[in-house]
This record gives structure tokens, sequence and C-alpha cells, in this order.
């Protein structure tokens, strides 16, 4: 700010000291000649500060943009994975149930999901008769696509 | 059974989305914060509300710019009068005219200079805290390319530009005042040709770079918009290609989590909006008003036939004009990418 106060100070001075000597000189080609002379260092007065500052470069402010960017970016995907995700997880272990309970079975129901969000693992605890089981285990196959391998079944 | 079942979780899923609490706008910095309106979901009301109490608190500025400008008038009134006389007394008055209407103007003027400065700076922080914000609720809703390209065009171009004011362009309002004031003191040809220059450079600068901003947001926005609804279409074959029930489950869960991302994009969107707007409208409004009275001013002081005085109390105007243009731009930036943001994926 300091630089900027004496910058002006130092333009308005020389356009007052200019007014003051053109002022001073009579009419004619003499004063043509001062008017040029106080032109050249007024422009100076004004241009050099200027040309001596340093533009800064592009890839200063481009610097880590692009990155930050995608950070934000993956920050909103994973949010959606985590999401839905939950969903699916919800969902297919609602599913499990509501057919358990058509069957008059008791159980709890624990799905995993892989990194697509297809449901690729289930647990399955509770006291059930086999027929029940097989008929359970039959329908998480088809309807899942859970194979028999990856159902577990506790209790 | 099973259906009201999946319909009831779908619901329940999307009235409390699972992480929906963590994309949300950051809260409106302190010099925005007395006009911002309480309630932010419908952003018609809000912004009548901000309206409403960034115009009462215009009142006071109101007040001091009409006294400066009566003091102004009076100056030009008194030198007008010993213009009346001949020779070095004229001279005199003109010159001493000058500047006491340039330090009484120069006064209100840099309050004003550093206002804007400020508001710019304040605008361009709080739009670094809401780009991610947005980019990552535009993200979850499937624009990942989109919301990243505008995330890097609006964060670039607002580095240039709030960079651009503080260090060139506000110097340069500066500079523009004192070659307008000398002109006026010396009636110098050269001070006008630069003061000129200065005017010109300010808003040339403005005008390419905003333009150049809404080419590069129009050509992203075609360009990464097409791809993310492509990717988009491609994970709906995907899904409807799995087991039926998972099929469908997957379905449902995709459009959930699209919904309520995009609910979550809109409230912080709209609330990041009113903030920006809170940030801004009352500087401008008081930059506005002195604007809009030195312009009065000047035409009054046409009257009386100071032609320099009037010049160079129209300069001030100009002035005025420039930091509003400044301060304008750097909130349109933000306003722009805040609304491509909402448009979502193409």
């Amino acid at each position: 700010m300091e630089a900027l106060r004496q910058y002006i100070l130092s333009v308005v001075t020389a356009a007052m000291l200019c007014g003051i000597v053109t002022g001073l000189f009579p009419s004619g080609a003499g004063k043509q000649v001062v008017r040029l002379i106080c032109g050249l260092f007024l422009a100076y007065t004004v241009l050099a500060p200027i040309s001596r500052g340093e533009l800064p470069d592009l890839t200063d402010f481009s610097l880590g943009i692009p990155e930050e960017a995608a950070q934000a970016a993956a920050v909103g995907e994973n949010l959606a994975r985590d999401s839905m995700a939950e969903i699916i997880k919800s969902e297919t272990e609602a599913y499990i149930l509501d057919k358990a309970r058509s069957l008059q079975a008791e159980v709890t129901v624990e799905v995993s999901v892989n990194e697509e969000n297809v449901p690729d693992s289930v647990t399955v605890s509770g006291a059930v008769s086999p027929y029940v089981r097989r008929q359970l285990q039959r329908i998480i196959e088809s309807d899942l696509g859970i194979a028999k391998e990856n159902q577990k079944w506790t209790g | 059974m099973s259906k009201i079942l999946l319909v009831a979780i779908l619901i329940f899923s999307l009235a409390i989305p699972a992480s929906a609490a963590e994309l949300t706008a950051p809260t409106v910095p302190q010099s925005g914060r007395e006009v911002m309106p309480e309630k932010t979901d419908s952003f018609g009301d809000g912004l009548l509300k901000l309206l409403e109490n960034a115009l009462g608190q215009l009142r006071p500025d109101l007040k001091e710019a009409s006294r400066v400008s009566l003091g102004v008038v009076a100056a030009v009134m008194m030198v007008s009068l010993l213009q009346s006389f001949s020779g070095s007394v004229k001279t005199a008055a003109e010159f001493a005219g000058t500047t006491a209407i340039a330090a009484g103007l120069l006064l209100s003027a840099n309050s004003l200079i550093r206002l804007a400065a400020e508001t710019i700076t304040e605008i361009s922080e709080y739009g670094k805290l809401l780009l991610p914000v947005m980019t990552a609720a535009m993200a979850a809703q499937g624009g990942v390319s989109s919301s990243a390209a505008l995330y890097t065009g609006t964060a670039l171009f607002d580095a240039v530009l709030s960079s651009l004011i503080s260090r060139l362009l506000v110097p340069m309002v500066y500079l523009f005042l004192a070659l307008a004031a000398a002109n006026s003191a010396m009636g110098e040809d050269l001070l006008k040709q630069m003061r000129n220059v200065a005017k010109g450079l300010i808003s040339w600068c403005l005008k390419i770079l905003l333009t150049v901003f809404t080419t590069y947001i129009a050509i992203t926005g075609v360009v990464s918009g097409t791809t993310d609804a492509a990717a988009l279409k491609a994970t709906k074959v995907t899904i409807s290609s799995v087991v039926p029930v998972v099929g469908g489950i997957l379905s449902d869960a995709s459009e959930a989590v699209l919904v309520s991302a995009g609910l979550m994009k809109n409230a912080a969107g709209i609330y990041g909006i009113l903030a920006v707007l809170a940030v801004f409208l009352s500087p401008f409004l008081k930059i506005g008003v002195q604007y809009l009275i030195l312009k009065f001013t000047a035409a009054l002081c046409a009257l009386f036939g100071a032609k320099r005085l009037t010049e160079l109390i129209g300069d001030f105007s100009t002035a005025m004009g420039l930091l509003l243009a400044m301060t304008g731009s750097e909130c349109l930036l933000l306003l722009i990418s805040t609304v491509c943001f909402l448009k979502g994926v193409g």
C-alpha cells in the first residue's frame, strides 16, 4: 500500500510540475518543445513502475486445482456409492426377511455387497427346519444371485 | 407384501439420505450474516428477504453520500463565482477547487475502494469453500466429469480474477483517480488520455476474463455433460442386465441416491447463491448509491459551468462504476458456476 501511495503521489507531483513549467513559458515554438518534454517525463513517471511490476505466471494459479477437483468429485462418488450400498444391503435383507416370514421362519439376515454394489454373500441366523432352509437357499440363489457357497447359515 | 416393504424402505432412504448431512453449503461469512435470510428453502422468498434487508441498511450511506455531494456542489459554486474574476485568481480558484473536491471525494472513494476489495476477497474465499461441496454433490448425482471440469474452470478463473483485481485493477482505480485529479488541475491532454487508458484497461480486463470464462463453461458443459450422460446410461444398462430382483433393487437404490444427491445439491446451491449475494449486495448497493449520487452531482455542477470540475466529479463516479464492475464480475463468476452445478448432468 505504501508503494502505491508513493506511486500515485509521484504521478500527481509530476503532473503538477509539468503544469507549472508549461505555464511559465509563453506561447510559441519553445512552449511546444517544453510540452513535448513534459509529456515524455509524465509518460515515464506513469509507465516505468508498471513495467517493473512482475506479471504472475498462470501456473501459479492452476497449481493443484485439477487434483483438488478430482478429490472433490471423488468425495461425491464415494458418498453415492456408500449410500447406494447401504440401501441395497437393507433392501436385500428386507426381501429375504419377507420371504422367510412367508415360510413362517424367524431369522436375522446380514447381506454383504461387492465393489459394484451387487449382493455377493449373506449370513442367515435363526433356527429353521431343513425344508425352509432349502426353500430360502433356492430363493436367495435364484432371485438374488447369491450362490449357495456364499450363504452362511447359523443357529 | 414384499413390494410394499421395498417401497417403504425406498421412501425412508429418500427422506434421510445416508450421508446427506456431510454435503451442506458453508455458513455465510460474517459480513453477510446481517442480511442473510433465515429461511433459504425457497430461492425467490430468500432473494426478496435479502433485498429487503440490504435496502434497509442503505439509509446511513445515502445520508453520507448526500452530505458529501452537497459539499461538492457548494465548492463548485464557490469556484464558479471566483472564476468570474480574470487572470491568476481564475487559475488559482480552479486549482484550489480541484484540490478541495479531489480531497473531499477521495476520502469516501478510498473507503469504498477498500470495501470493494474486501468484498471481492470474501466472495472468492467463500467460493473456495462452496465449490468442493457443489462438486461432490454433482459427482454424487453422476456428473463426475462435468463437476471436475466446472470446479477446475471456476477455481482457476476465480484465482486469476481476484488476483488481477487486487494486484492490478484496484491500484489502477487509484491511478485513474490520480490522473483525473491531475488532469482537472492542469488540463493536460496527455493526462486525459492516460486516464482513459487506465479506465479502458480495467473494463477490457474484466470483459475479456468473463467472456473467456463463460465460453469455457459453455464448452465444458457440452463436452463433459455428454460424457457423464453416456456413463449414466451405461450404468443403467448394466443394472438392468443383472438378476431381475437384484436389478430392481439396484435400479431403485440408484434412483434414490440420484434423487437425494439432487436434493442436497439444490439445497446447498440455493444457500450458496444466497450467501454469495448476502456478502455482495450491501457493498454493491453502497457503491451504487455513491455512483448515482456522483452522477447526479456532476449533472448539477454542469449547470454552473465549471467544466473541469464537473469532469472530475464525473471521473469519481466512473471510478465507482469500475468498482461496481469488479465486484459484479467476481459475484457473477461464482453465480454462473453455481447455476451450472445446479443444472446438473446434461
